[in-house]
């Protein structure tokens, strides 16, 4: 277990290398620089400006001097924002989008869970028929309006809960967040969970459970769940990266300071450290993610080896 | 789907929200009598602001949400009162010498820093030495160029203690300018012209505007400032003026999604919000009333054409594109009369009388038939007919509307064929700074409220001259406004200027810009002015209904 880590890990090095060097270049690439405004600030000063972020040396210079700095940790002050650096931006920013990605995916997980697996044990049932609906509607209402649905409906017609804001991650505030963001994943893990316990529930040893007169309990929570749960587990490594990195859109609709809206900000103003700071993270999230899943994959089931 | 669209998915959401509650006695949005009289007690506002602040130090801002939040924490030697009017700041009096070259400035006694230490001369010889200082890298540093030595300064040609800006004595500051500049006393009480305290500057560092480090002396103090997340403020009570000042705190968040901002305002956690969509006012008007708050604002919706490459280096044609386009239509009913229709590059400014061209006043069938002579007169005709590229920013939905509006005017009326080309916003940029696009997007907003701004664009030598624009004549016009002293001189000249401009038909004015806010009925305070100054320490909250 500990070699496959370790070569895992030390596999991921020339793969971040690669995302570091193709972000870097694709953002030079692009057109327009973090310093053109529309009210031009002067020939001298912006000289100065680009001096101070070293944007005046060649290129492969300026590639050495980011990789130098990353080695030690530090990902460069922003372009865009003058008081902070990226680190600082990540520091703060990361703990919410981990926080509102990590609950939207615990509740789909909660809901989905057993939803999947009632429906699976009797299907065409009426749970059955609530689990599909339930599924559909998450599939087909994305995020961008679900949110603003329920911020209609539950912060300003009803005001239970706030319109947004992060009140320092209080459950008030990130009640709404969260299960806008929960809802696809909600219908992910209820397919998911579905069609894997039907697949479970049909395999010799159940029915051999069955036939010994074991409960329904027994036989979804003791037999069946741990091999059903082997696709979950395979989704889960994406759906974690997908869930802190896609809450961008709840970010903005609720107005969370997470580093979502940075990234999409520093895009547009070709914030360069920014968009490098925050596509490094997510790509070692990717890879941390995706090490996980295999890892919760192998201990559900002893026929995966880990090599 | 971008984040633009979502947000008009989001307003069509609001929009059936409102149709649904405009029956019901209490409209959506209002607060009940309770958790105003909470918050009238509590004297906590709560505002919005459409972008992210970039930074906390007032010499290196250079955009709205910055300028917003340095006005609550510093203090210039002059401020505008809520109607915008420009009135004593840590000046008391001023006064300018005949020629407008030397401006005297008395600072009043009493003004404080947040540490204690008084507020001096020294602070603003410190304060504008640093922003001209190239080492500083002030984006806004050419703003000071009026005065005398700032640009050899800025040009690294000499040192920052050159700058003729004198502390006679403590409390005595003398600006000698190279012109007169009628604008300065409006350029005062912006944020790169406000004091910093040195000692912190020079012992932080950057690291100075953190909140607890930050010495200011502005109406309010900086208490906490989350990355992305509300920047909280307090009163400040050294503030010289404190007890003229009735809010105890402030809170702004940082909203890009101005519908975002409208769901907060209705839901009852802002009191104030920058902006909202258009296509939410009618309803928003229906549900509000009076807290939606339009009123002209100092910029102009405008296009560009390059005249110096085909086809627009033939002003006929020019004159045909500028009069083949109905702006009342745009402005009354695409822009549901939220804009005024604009005929010059200038918006109406206090103390300028606007222009307004001939042909502004012509029935519509003349005025095309004017446009299709025009047209012909350059060379173009149904079987010859303009095909050109116009380039954009495509980040803005609204205006994605008026130019396909204006592509099917030209169409029309002129049969030419303009091609929608819009592009990223940085992307265009470049573009107009190498001269690229033959017709652009031009528009401009107000440094100070000051017909100079707008006509400065289209000099000779001019930094957002992107049509490479060149009229002697008009370059004489606007350089003898600038030069003068006399108030009705320089209207006479920019006047003058704006008439060769309007012959020469370099830009397409579309319409003047407008500030829309959501204002509760119990912040007490606001007033509506040109240049959109809403200062904290002005407002207060009140229960509605009092006198």
């Amino acid at each position: 277990m500990w070699r496959f880590l370790l070569s895992r890990l030390l596999s991921a090095i020339p793969t971040m290398l690669a995302i570091i060097t193709l972000a870097f270049m694709l953002l030079r690439a692009a057109p327009g620089g973090p310093f053109d405004a529309e009210k031009e600030i002067g020939a001298e000063v912006k000289a100065k400006i680009e001096h101070a972020y070293h944007l005046d040396e060649p290129l492969p210079k300026q590639y050495l001097r980011y990789l130098v700095q990353l080695a030690h940790g530090d990902l460069g002050p922003s372009f865009q924002y003058l008081d902070n650096s990226v680190n600082q931006y990540i520091a703060e920013g990361f703990p919410v989008d981990l926080k509102v990605g990590g609950f939207a995916l615990l509740l789909a997980c909660l809901v989905g869970i057993p939803l999947g697996a009632r429906a699976a044990w009797r299907r065409n049932g009426l749970v059955d028929r609530v689990a599909a609906a339930v599924s559909l509607v998450g599939v087909s209402i994305p995020v961008y309006v679900a949110a603003p649905l329920m911020i209609l409906v539950f912060a300003v017609t009803l005001q239970w809960f706030p319109a947004g804001d992060w009140g320092g991650g209080a459950w008030r505030y990130l009640v709404l967040p969260v299960v806008s963001l929960a809802l696809p994943y909600i219908a992910y893990v209820t397919r998911i969970m579905r069609a894997s316990f039907i697949d479970v529930l049909e395999q010799p040893y159940i029915r051999t459970a069955r036939a010994k007169g074991l409960g329904t309990r027994d036989i979804l929570f003791r037999h069946a769940l741990r091999p059903a749960l082997m696709p979950l587990a395979a989704f889960l490594g994406p759906a974690i990266v997908g869930a802190i990195t896609g809450s961008i859109v709840v970010e903005t609709t609720f107005g969370l300071p997470g580093i979502g809206r940075s990234f999409v900000e520093g895009a547009f103003n070709r914030d360069y450290t920014m968009v490098m700071g925050v596509t490094i993270l997510y790509g070692a999230l990717i890879i941390i993610a995706n090490l996980v899943a295999d890892v919760m994959q192998a201990l559900l089931d002893p026929r995966v080896r880990l090599h | 789907m971008s984040f633009r669209s979502r947000g008009t998915l989001f307003s069509c959401m609001l929009l059936l929200l409102g149709a649904c509650t405009s029956g019901d006695s209490t409209p959506v949005g209002t607060l009940t009598t309770q958790k105003i009289a909470a918050r009238v007690a509590q004297q906590h506002l709560n505002r919005h602001l459409s972008a992210a602040v970039r930074t906390f130090d007032p010499l290196m801002n250079q955009d709205v949400p910055g300028t917003t939040v340095a006005q609550d924490l510093f203090e210039g030697l002059l401020r505008t009162d809520p109607a915008g009017k420009i009135i004593a700041g840590v000046a008391q009096q001023w006064e300018c010498s005949v020629d407008g070259l030397t401006w005297t400035f008395h600072l009043r006694h009493n003004a404080l820093w947040s540490n204690g230490d008084k507020v001096s001369a020294n602070d603003f010889v410190y304060a504008w030495r640093r922003m001209v200082n190239p080492a500083t890298t002030a984006p806004m540093a050419q703003e000071l160029a009026p005065i005398v030595g700032a640009s050899q300064i800025m040009s690294g040609k000499a040192a920052p203690q050159t700058l003729a800006v004198k502390a006679l004595d403590d409390y005595t500051l003398q600006v000698q300018l190279n012109v007169p500049t009628p604008y300065l006393e409006y350029m005062l009480t912006t944020s790169f012209m406000m004091p910093v305290h040195e000692a912190t500057v020079a012992r932080e560092g950057r690291g100075w505007t953190r909140p607890g480090v930050m010495v200011n002396n502005g109406a309010f103090l900086l208490k906490s400032v989350s990355i992305n997340g509300p920047i909280e403020m307090e009163k400040n009570p050294r503030y010289w003026d404190a007890d003229a000042v009735r809010l105890t705190g402030v809170t702004y968040y940082a909203l890009p999604d101005s519908s975002a901002a409208t769901s907060r305002f209705l839901a009852g956690d802002l009191d104030v919000t920058d902006r909202f969509q258009m296509e939410d006012f009618d309803w928003l008007r229906n549900s509000l009333g009076a807290q939606v708050r339009i009123s002209p604002y100092t910029g102009t919706v405008m296009l560009g054409m390059h005249a110096g490459k085909p086809p627009f280096d033939s002003k006929p044609l020019r004159r045909a594109m500028v009069l083949a386009i109905d702006r009342e239509m745009i402005t009354q009913h695409l822009m549901k009369g939220q804009y005024e229709a604009a005929y010059g590059i200038v918006p109406p400014l206090p103390g300028y009388p606007p222009f307004r061209p001939a042909w502004a006043d012509l029935r519509d069938s003349d005025r095309i038939a004017l446009a299709r002579k025009y047209y012909a007169e350059a060379g173009y005709s149904p079987q010859h007919p303009l095909d050109v590229e116009f380039n954009y920013n495509s980040g803005n939905p609204e205006m994605n509307l008026v130019f396909d509006a204006m592509a099917a005017m030209w169409r029309q009326h002129l049969g030419a064929n303009v091609r929608l080309a819009g592009e990223d916003w940085k992307v265009h940029l470049q573009n107009r700074e190498i001269h690229k696009p033959r017709m652009f997007w031009w528009a401009w907003i107000a440094d100070y409220p000051d017909p100079q701004t707008f006509m400065a664009l289209p000099l000779t030598n001019g930094e957002q001259n992107y049509g490479r624009y060149h009229n002697a004549q008009y370059d004489a016009h606007v350089k003898a406004a600038m030069a003068t002293a006399s108030r009705d001189e320089r209207n006479a000249q920019f006047n003058a200027a704006e008439r060769v401009l309007d012959a020469d038909a370099v830009a397409i004015p579309i319409y003047y810009y407008r500030t829309r806010h959501l204002v509760r009925d119990f912040v007490r305070g606001w007033e509506d002015n040109p240049m959109d100054n809403h200062l904290s320490r002005d407002l207060y909250l009140e229960m509605p209904g009092t006198q």
